[in-house]
Order: structure tokens, then sequence, then C-alpha cells
């Protein structure tokens, strides 16, 4: 085996997993929304940010494939099996904490889309309380970029 | 800072009392000290009334935005009667609603067949016809059910083919037919049934438009009826928190009048010849809390009112959390370009809603931050300005951190954020406790600031190595009786000593958790610059060579995908340096809250 197949395999976790935890945040986050539009259709534009805020983290294993491929240049054919290692690490890092983050994030979004659907007025805290899961897949991230700095 | 308060008792006659509570709203200084905390039930209906009268108001006021009435609308006698008169519409709309439901639900069964008079078929029963209406589905209809039996297909619509099916006796019985399921259809023709809907139609855009003008035009009724019944609320408040006492001939009255208020309240009372005792609280006195900053550190307030305010005793941290919370937002977001955004457009935003000045001036300030940091980590709009080729930027570029430094240069902050929290503490002890009971807080400042200074003096070869393990020893002996040996003046030694020993285990670890914890901050601003690098390089990579859409896809995609970088990493700006604040700050500056605001019973002013 080539090493750059690892390094790939650990894009695709990376940008697979962390998209894939997007995903079930965002469905999660938008189920919630339309039962809540049946009760309180005026608290559209709060359901819609909440919505949205589980889509970061997918955001995040694209941006790190950009990273490793534009920014460090380490995706070539005559990669090294320490680079491929690397970067097998920092995608199976963001792809992880990537999906469950997103995956517990939805959870979030959708508890506090439903208050506001029964008319309690947490939409701002909500907001506050949802970017604390956040936190993890931009902490993945960053160790992502030093891994790619600490091996270019 | 928090202000003084001093605490006052009233004694007044009963027959003097109502117009006393008059004037002491007039006077509106005093927070009545709240001494029975359940409400009477009939506080509680009207707490309910005017919280469901909010809601209306609020429900009215979106209605009323875009909505243009014109004319005067009808005149009511006061808010009460405009609150009667929109509760009485919605009632009714909910009535008319529901018939035009219920009237929809028979209108479709009818559809199918068509507008018939149910006259008519009265008429053909009476000469002995009998219609039968019947349904099933495509594929169970036999069209040769249609040469044995009077049978005609009325629609085949939706999977389902309606027919008639025409008898000669009354009761007949249904031809054995599989999947064929007779509809009673309502007695009423569907041209009455739609003539009706729309009747009713026509009816609830009358209540709305009433609806519509009231919202318009009475709102400020509506709002005026809201205040008075909050002012009655209070009152009742008021009342209920009052003690009678000499066999209810005399009204006793408690509260808190803030000390710089005091010599303008006496005169008043002086003057009104009202009798009035003055003290100081005591220790177990539940004292309210209101807070007096300079104009910088008063629009952190804000922030500091998402946690607790502080108890009447100890020290207020605004002022102080502040410009560290300045710091951590720019560390955060730390893109020049997205700071400048932030600063223009709280500019802007202040000259067109002056209301929210204090949040927008607190966004001012964070923008400019931001640009700072932006600036010295060179970051612009995602461009790294320190491995660009600018040439005009090359003298600046000495001056700008990168990342391994970055990551230094939060767990530095870190550790003044919390050293810094520590002496507060020392502050905050002396004051509520007094300065003996600070001396474990002391201990610890010594020994992390003392073995800190020796550490890097003897590593920078300022002072021998001798000398330099002479003051680290000093030191630790210093700190470690502080700590171990005079935590508690009221206690012994040894217990002390084991009371020191667990504070030791959790200091440490606390402390350890609490440094790394700073570490989100390099993390969220490196993150936002890889976001802010992965778009720029999107939108070059991704535009077509076309001289107009190329231009145009790539400042698409700038604009979207800076948007949504702005955002989240505003937000993500915005919360963590807060939680950093709540969680590091206020833990190792010993803060306790749990303060009351100080609200007073007052006239309310007009907005």
């Amino acid at each position: 085996m080539e090493p750059i197949v690892l390094a790939y395999i650990g894009i695709g976790l990376m940008v697979g997993l962390a998209g894939t935890g997007s995903v079930f945040g965002c469905s999660a986050a938008g189920n919630a929304s339309v039962g809540a539009m049946k009760k309180n259709p005026d608290g559209f534009g709060s359901y819609l940010l909440l919505t949205a805020l589980p889509g970061s983290q997918g955001l995040y294993g694209f941006a790190g494939y950009f990273l490793m491929s534009n920014f460090f240049g380490l995706l070539t054919p005559d990669i090294t099996w320490f680079k491929a290692s690397a970067v097998f690490g920092a995608g199976l890092a963001v792809g992880l904490v990537g999906l469950l983050s997103s995956y517990h994030q939805g959870q979030v979004c959708a508890n506090g889309i439903a208050a506001i659907g029964s008319g309690h007025d947490v939409a701002g805290k909500t907001l506050i309380l949802a970017v604390f899961p956040e936190l993890y897949a931009i902490i993945a991230l960053a160790a992502a970029y030093m891994i790619g700095a600490a091996v270019i | 800072m928090i202000v003084p308060m001093m605490k006052y008792s009233f004694l007044v006659y009963h027959a003097d009392y109502k117009a006393f509570l008059k004037e002491l709203k007039q006077m509106g200084v005093l927070h009545v000290q709240v001494k029975k905390q359940e409400a009477t039930p009939e506080m509680q209906d009207l707490l309910r009334a005017y919280n469901d009268l909010l809601k209306t108001i609020r429900s009215l006021s979106v209605r009323g935005k875009d909505k243009v009435v014109s004319g005067e609308g009808p005149r009511f006698a006061d808010g009460a009667a405009v609150w009667q008169r929109i509760r009485e519409i919605e009632a009714e709309l909910e009535q008319k609603q529901q018939q035009i439901g219920s009237l929809e639900k028979e209108a479709q069964l009818l559809v199918p067949w068509g507008d018939f008079s149910p006259e008519r078929l009265e008429d053909l029963k009476q000469s002995g016809l009998y219609f039968r209406f019947l349904v099933c589905r495509d594929k169970y209809f036999d069209p040769a059910w249609e040469q044995e039996h009077y049978l005609q297909k009325v629609s085949a619509e939706g999977g389902f083919t309606c027919f008639v099916l025409l008898q000669r006796e009354a009761g007949a019985s249904l031809p054995e037919w599989e999947g064929v399921d007779e509809t009673l259809l309502p007695a009423r023709s569907l041209s009455d049934l739609r003539k009706e809907q729309k009747a009713l139609e026509a009816e609830v855009s009358r209540l709305n438009e009433e609806l519509d003008s009231l919202a318009t035009h009475q709102l400020g009724q509506l709002e005026a009826y809201a205040a008075d019944l909050k002012s009655e609320l209070d009152e009742a408040n008021v009342l209920h928190q009052t003690q009678s006492e000499v066999e209810d001939h005399v009204r006793l009255i408690e509260g808190w009048v803030p000390q710089p208020k005091m010599a303008g309240l006496n005169a008043e009372l002086d003057r009104r010849s009202i009798l009035y005792v003055a003290s100081r609280p005591t220790d177990d006195d539940k004292v309210p809390v209101q807070l007096k900053n300079n104009r910088f550190a008063r629009v952190f307030e804000s922030i500091g009112d998402l946690y607790e305010l502080p108890n009447h005793k100890e020290l207020d941290l605004v002022p102080f959390f502040a410009p560290f919370y300045m710091l951590f937002f720019g560390f955060s977001l730390g893109d020049a370009g997205y700071g400048l955004i932030i600063l223009l457009a709280a500019i802007f935003m202040k000259y067109k809603v002056p209301k929210m000045r204090s949040i927008l001036t607190l966004a001012q300030w964070l923008g400019l931050v931001t640009v700072v940091f932006g600036a010295l980590t060179g970051t612009f709009f995602g461009i790294d300005l320190i491995e660009a080729d600018i040439a005009w930027l090359d003298k600046w570029k000495a001056y700008m951190i990168d990342t391994d430094k970055l990551f230094n240069l939060a767990l530095i902050l870190g550790m003044i954020h919390i050293l810094f929290g520590m002496v507060l503490k020392v502050v905050n002890v002396s004051i509520t406790k007094g300065f003996a009971y600070s001396y474990s807080t002391i201990g610890w400042l010594l020994l992390i600031v003392g073995s800190g200074l020796a550490y890097g003096l003897r590593e920078l070869g300022a002072v021998s190595e001798s000398v330099g393990t002479y003051v680290q020893n000093g030191v630790l002996i210093a700190s470690g009786s502080l700590i171990l040996l005079f935590n508690d003046p009221r206690r012994s030694i040894v217990m002390n000593f084991l009371s020191g020993l667990w504070d030791v285990y959790g200091m440490v670890t606390g402390l350890v958790g609490d440094l790394l914890s700073y570490i989100r901050l390099f993390a969220l601003g490196v993150s936002s610059a890889i976001l802010g690098f992965v778009f720029n390089e999107l939108a070059m990579s991704m535009r077509p060579d076309n001289v107009i859409f190329g231009p145009l896809v790539m400042i698409i995609i700038l604009l979207v995908g800076h948007g949504m970088t702005l955002f989240m990493a505003g937000l993500g700006a915005f919360v963590h340096p807060i939680r950093l604040t709540f969680v590091e700050f206020y833990k190792n500056a010993g803060f306790t809250g749990g303060g009351k605001r100080y609200t007073p019973f007052a006239e309310k002013s007009l907005d």
C-alpha cells in the first residue's frame, strides 16, 4: 500500500464523518422546527438560525481538507508514511469530533427550537449554549492545523 | 462598584398610609424589602393578566408593523376597553375559523359530485327515484356495471371513481360490489356551502382589518393600560410587604435607599413630616445591589447580567473583567477585516437605532480590539499578511505574531487573568471576611509569582544558581506557611494544616485545568483565520474564466463565505470569553453572587 492511500483515507474520514455529523445535527433541528412552526410560526427566523448552527462541523471537515491539500500541500503522490499518518490522524480527529459534536449540538438546538415553539423566549440563550459542543470541533480543526504545520 | 445602601423604616398611621405610599412613589428611591415571598391570589391574577396583555401587545405590534390603515379608527374609553374588544375579536375569529373548517370538510365531500341541488333529490325521492352515491378505487370499478344497473360515473380523480346508482325502492340493498363504499352527502348544495364560506371569510377579513386598525391606532392606549397594570401590581406588592403594628393602627414598611440619594430623601421626608428611621445594614440583611461604573465599564454590565449580580458585600467585578473580555474577544476573532466590519456596522447602527446605544458601544469596542489583534496576527479577511508579499507591510511584519507564539500568548494571557483574579480575591476576602482570611490566597500568589520569577531569573542568568535557589526556598517556605498554617485565623494550626493540604490538591488540579481552558482562545483565533483562508482559496479556484461571471461568482462566494465565517467566529468569540470570565475568572476571584437588583418603588417614566 502506498502512503497516499492512508492520507486519503484520513481525508475521507475528515470530510465524510464531519459532514455526516452536520447532516444529523441539522436534520434533528429541522424536524424540531417543523413541529415548532405548527405552534408558533412567527419564530421562523430563530428556527433557521438554530438549524444552521450544527452545519459548521461539515465546513470544518472541508476546511481541514483544504488545509492539508492547498495550504500545506501534503497530498502529493510521493508523500512519506510519516506525513500520511499525520494526515490520517488529523482526519480521524476532525471527523470523529465533528460527527459527535454536531450530532449532539443538533439536539441542543432542537430542544431550544421546541422551547421557542412553546412560547418561551430562549433563542439567544440556546444560541449561547449550542456553541459549547462546537468548541471541540474547533479545537480538532486547530489540532489538524498544528499537525499539518508540524510535518511540512 | 456597588452603591452602598441604607435601611429605612417608616411608621405611618393607617389612615394616612395610602397618601404616604403615593408620596413615596413620587420620591421613587425606596427598594421595598421583600418579607413575604408568596404573592396573594389577587396579585397572581393581576400578574397573569399583565403577562397576557404583554403578549397581546407584542403580537399586535408585529401585526401593525407593515400595515397601512387609513382613517382614525373607533374611539375607546380606555386601554381596558381596547383589550376587551381585542379578546372578543380573537374569540370570534377562532369560532369563525372553526366554522370555515367544518364547512370546508363538508364541501370536500361534495366536490367530486359537483354542484347539484339537494331539493331536486328530495323531489325525485317523492317520485320514487332514489340516488345512492358510491365511491370506489379506480381498479375496483367495473364498466360492466353500467350495463347491468342504472348507474352513471360522475368523476374519477385522485385514484377514486365516484358514481351514482339509481334505485326504485327506498332502502334497497346495494349490489355485492367489492371495494365500494356509500357516502352520505350533506343536505346542502356545494354552492350554498361555498356561499356561506365566502360570507364567513368576509367576516374574518373584516375582523382582521379591525385588529389591524386597533394595532395601528390603539397600541398606545394598550401600552398605557399595561403600564397602569404594572403600577397596580407594584402597589399591591408594597401593600403586601407592609406590616401592621399596634393592633392595626400603624403600618410599618421597610426598604433600602442608595446612600447618595439619602440627603435628598431626608430633606423631602422632613418637608412632608414623615417619620423615618435610617440605619446601616447588618451582616444578615439581603441588601439590593445597584452598580455604578465609569462609561467604559458600564457597557460591559450587560455581559455581567448574563450571569449574576454580586452580593452587596463583595467587589463588583465588571470593571475588572471588562478589559480582559475585550482582549479575549479580539484574540478569538483575530481578523482585522471582520473587526473592521463590526466596528463600521456598530457606528452606522448607532445613528439609525439610538435606543441600542449601550450594546452598540460594546460592539464598537469589540470591533476595535479585533482590528488591533487582526493586525497583530497579520490576518485580514483570511489573508495571511505575514506570508503575503506586500511591500509596505514589510517593516510591520516584525511586530506580527505567528501561530506558535499565539499559542504561548493565549496561555500567558490566561495566567495573567487568573493571577489578577486571585489578587481580586485577596481584596474580596479582605472586604467580606477580613484581611487575615486572605493569607492563603496571598500564599498562592507568592508561590506562583515568586517561583516563576526565581525560575525566570535563573534561566536568564540574571542571578546565580545559589541566589536563585535561595530565593526559591524562601518563597516556598513563606508561601507554604501562609497556605498550610495561617489559612484560617479562627482555627487551630493542625486543622489549618489538614485543610491546607486539601486546598493544595484543589488548587493544583484547578489551576492547571483553568490555565488549559485558555487554549480555546488560540483554537478559535486559528479556526477563524483558517475558514477565511479556505473561502478565499475556494473563490479563487472556483471562478469561471468568463469576464463577467468570473468576478461575479468570486464575489458571491467571498460574500457568502466570509459572512458565514464572521457569524460563526463572532458567536464563538462572544460566548467563550464569557465562559472564561464567569467560570475561571469569577472562581479565582472568589465571587459569591446572589445579589438582587435594586428596583425602587417609583412612577414609571415615559420611555
